[in-house]
């Protein structure tokens, strides 16, 4: 099966407390450990500062899916695709869906990039900010398994 | 009826049940969207892709808005949405949602597609007669929305008269071509539509090179209509061809009787074929075809003017190349209005390339700084053209002066008024008769 992984980030839509923030967040983990295995899906989900990054890996077929199934939710919006790209090995294999964390602070300068037509920035950026949601997963792997 | 594609409403059948609908309309709001350059999105990504993109956004229209009465796609990547008892806050957080929605991202066979998308609305504040009336006012918003680049356009009453007159004139000319479509001899007779030629003159013999057939619609209640109001109508109802058949038939007919005499041959007749008509070759080649059968007029004495709004697609280039095998010339008309550089359209095997008016109108105006640049550009363009073994002719030509500058630059075909306004089929005659005695 040819795979193949997507980065996006999206403002979140969200509101209220840490608690409420926290509780939806799991919500979308719950729901995405729950559907994910029987489509062959795997990933990481981080919530920075009022944004999402997710990473999701799969075929062709279920990313296409699951893609337009993240786009009808209305829990984000500005939606920035960074890559879609082919992919040898996963990064996320172990998880169906990771938790990255739930920051308070945004970690990148995401506002900068929602929407941005210059392909590089995006690019780097999707490199980058897959690069992070892997090493805060090995950070806290204990924490999110 | 629903659309095939999508399983939404088509554009009769939102009409129809909208007009169904028993609630006050003072309560409905009407919301149009087009994806724009969805022909681009088409063009680039395949005719199957773009299906597939239709397909995917119909799907978030239906998901994402259970409360809309009504959901059509009107045509292409256009649709249209019906709500009913919202406020106006509702309202426009509904719009938000649309455009938020129908502008996330799509994945689609391993392409990542961003749409843009233009909005008109109309709510229950503008107070309009009926739901048909509110559908249009809508598309006039979207109109506003698309000419004014912004995203939303909402309906105001500045817009009111130009959609009335939309919605009426499209009401009128729809009965009037379908009661009289089987025997358009019958609308021709009774003169509702009827045609009027330009003289394009040859200054150098100072005897006209060929006369622009122009269409005029003499409505028997609102009077003389112009092309401009009335052709996009007749092109969104389905009807152009017809019209554009009769015009060519027509045009044909009067040319082939214009007097001549040893040292001139008859003027040629110019007649503009509008971008649907050149977007199906098979018919349009016949309708040429026979409209020279029929009246006897030799190939060469027939212009066709194509406008230069559109891309030149390789399709547009074999049509007009398959019209040129029939024998008659083709005209670039308005050039410097629309997409195409003078390298492209030296693509298109045309003959004639005419200078859109907006060239020559600041020539002779009180900006000098502005007709030094008019005047640069004409001699930039008409040197170009030169190169492509192009003719120029610029229309629009009012003063003495202005048609001294275009002698100077070395056109020889001008059109305009300082010539001759636009002329009856009997004016023609007679202008051709004095012209010839002259000679």
């Amino acid at each position: 099966m040819e795979l193949f992984h997507i980065a996006y980030i999206s403002k979140s839509s969200i509101f209220g407390s840490v608690g409420d923030i926290q509780k939806e967040v799991r919500k979308i983990l719950e729901s995405a450990k729950k559907n994910n295995p029987a489509i062959g899906v795997t990933g990481a989900l981080l919530y920075s500062g009022g944004y999402f990054c997710q990473v999701i890996e799969g075929s062709e077929e279920a990313l296409e899916e699951l893609f337009e199934i993240i786009q009808l939710d209305a829990r984000h919006s500005d939606i920035t695709v960074l890559h879609f790209e082919p992919l040898i090995d996963r990064n996320f294999a172990d998880w169906s869906m990771a938790l990255a964390g739930i920051e308070d602070k945004a970690r990148f300068n995401l506002d900068g990039l929602l929407g941005s037509k210059d392909e590089i920035q995006i690019k780097e950026a999707g490199a980058s900010i897959v690069s992070t949601l892997d090493e805060l997963i090995r950070q806290h792997q204990d924490l999110v398994k | 009826m629903t659309d095939k594609l999508t399983g939404l409403l088509t554009r009769k059948s939102f009409f129809e049940e909208a007009l169904k609908i028993k609630s006050d309309i003072k309560k409905c709001s009407v919301v149009v969207m087009k994806i724009a350059h969805f022909k681009n999105v088409n063009d680039g990504l395949g005719d199957e892709l773009g299906d597939k993109v239709i397909v995917q956004i119909a799907k978030r229209l239906k998901q994402t808005f259970i409360n809309v009465r009504l959901i059509g796609r009107m045509s292409g990547g256009n649709f249209s949405l019906l709500f009913e008892e919202l406020s106006s806050q509702e309202l426009e957080h509904e719009i938000l949602r649309l455009r938020d929605f129908v502008e996330r991202p799509l994945l689609l066979k391993r392409e990542v597609i961003v749409l843009n998308v233009n909005i008109g609305v109309v709510d229950e504040r503008n107070q309009l007669d009926n739901i048909s009336e509110m559908i249009h006012a809508a598309e006039v918003a979207l109109h506003n929305a698309m000419s004014s680049r912004v995203k939303i356009s909402y309906f105001d009453s500045a817009m009111k008269l130009e959609a009335q007159l939309s919605h009426q004139l499209e009401n009128a000319l729809r009965v009037s071509l379908t009661k009289q479509a089987t025997e358009i001899h019958r609308a021709i007779h009774s003169q509702e539509f009827f045609l009027v030629f330009q003289p394009i003159m040859n200054i150098k013999y100072g005897y006209p090179s060929a006369f622009e057939a122009l269409l005029r619609w003499n409505h028997p209640e609102k009077g003389i209509i112009s092309p401009a109001t009335f052709i996009p109508i007749a092109e969104q109802i389905g009807v152009m061809e017809l019209l554009g058949r009769w015009v060519l038939r027509r045009a044909c007919k009067e040319a082939a009787d214009w007097p001549n005499n040893s040292k001139f041959r008859s003027p040629k007749i110019s007649v503009n074929i509008s971008p649907m008509q050149l977007r199906n070759r098979a018919a349009i080649v016949e309708t040429v075809k026979s409209a020279l059968e029929e009246s006897g007029l030799e190939a060469d004495r027939l212009k066709l003017e194509i406008t230069e709004s559109q891309e030149i697609s390789h399709e547009m280039i074999e049509t007009v190349h398959a019209l040129k095998r029939l024998g008659c010339w083709v005209a670039i008309d308005d050039f410097g209005t629309g997409y195409s550089s003078l390298m492209e359209l030296n693509t298109l095997p045309v003959d004639y390339v005419k200078l859109d008016r907006s060239f020559i109108k600041s020539i002779g105006g009180s900006d000098e700084k502005k007709e030094r640049q008019s005047l640069n550009m004409i001699r930039a363009v008409v040197s170009l053209i030169d190169v492509f073994n192009l003719i120029p002719i610029v229309e629009g030509v009012e003063t003495s002066y202005q048609l001294t500058t275009c002698t100077d630059a070395g056109i020889n075909l001008v059109q305009g008024f300082y010539f001759s306004k636009p002329l009856d089929e009997k004016a023609v005659q007679k202008f051709l008769l004095q012209k010839l005695e002259i000679k």
